[in-house]
């Protein structure tokens, strides 16, 4: 969860996200099951967490170089809404395959840490979302 | 890319205070679909026991110092029957539901107004974890 100090992609000044496990899993954690509420049928999901600690690595070079970063906390409520009908996937190279909505996603969040806060405006500008049913790695079919 | 050992430990340290180590094997045997069963049976504060694999593929990262980073995350595109996605999973050996955005936008900072770009998801379902068992749990992509 990045904010910039002007337009996005410009003058990065704090870079929320759990870190990179030494698998290289990146910025995935544990949550409990009940922070996510998702009704593929219905074509929404919700995603809801509140003072979930993380860290803030300042912009996204020192992130992914695992730079230093300071005890950071976000709150968020944000929900995929479905648009247009489902599609499906498959992608033999890459071992996934499902089926999938494309998505409008609106989110409220805040981010806190010393000395900082930020608490985000109503309204977003949707550039990509999506949503859906998959299966990859060992799961994955090509029928 | 790793963590370097004081970071990993803060992170489990991080875990362990959410209850990481929570039971959540229970549930894996009812959910062996990889769909979220309801709610009403569901334990909502159920936690992952294990940590899932990241996917195999990625992207790399080159920054202005002439140093790259290989990302598990967001693969190219390759073109399919269906619309061109690429990988919204960060997870693999995964069965389930994902989801993940990217959104901009605008708020107030103690610093002043500033804009954002959050790129989150998440990820529910039967996985693989590094532990080589088969577990159910739910992630969120930060």
């Amino acid at each position: 969860m990045d904010l910039f100090n002007g337009a996005v992609g410009t003058n990065q000044v704090h870079d929320f996200n759990p870190g990179i496990r030494s698998s290289g899993l990146f910025w995935t954690v544990p949550v409990k099951e009940g922070a996510l509420q998702a009704d593929f049928e219905d074509g929404r999901a919700t995603l809801a967490l509140s003072d979930f600690d993380l860290e803030d690595y300042g912009n996204l070079e020192n992130a992914l170089k695992d730079g230093p970063e300071v005890d950071a906390s976000v709150s968020f409520n944000m929900s995929w809404t479905a648009k247009g009908d489902a599609f499906n996937v498959s992608d033999p190279v890459h071992r996934f395959a499902g089926r999938y909505f494309l998505a409008n996603v609106d989110i409220a969040w805040s981010g806190m840490e010393e000395g900082f806060e930020f608490t985000s405006s109503p309204g977003v500008t949707n550039v990509k979302s999506v949503f859906g049913r998959e299966r990859n790695g060992i799961f994955f079919s090509d029928d | 890319m790793g963590f370097s050992g004081s970071h990993e430990h803060r992170l489990w340290h991080s875990l362990s205070r959410r209850q990481f180590l929570g039971a959540a094997a229970a549930s894996a045997g009812a959910l062996a679909t990889g769909l979220r069963i309801p709610g009403v049976l569901a334990d909502t504060d159920n936690l992952a026991t294990a940590f899932p694999v990241p996917i195999p593929q990625g992207v790399t990262v080159h920054f202005p110092d002439a140093t790259s980073v290989f990302v598990h995350h967001f693969p190219t595109v390759v073109p399919n029957d269906g619309l061109p996605i690429s990988e919204p999973s960060e997870i693999t050996d995964f069965n389930g539901l994902v989801g993940l955005c990217r959104v901009t936008g605008k708020g107030v900072g103690t610093t002043g107004p500033l804009s954002f770009q959050v790129d989150n998801g998440f990820m529910s379902g039967l996985y693989r974890g590094e532990d080589g068992l088969m577990h159910h749990g739910t992630f969120a992509f930060i």
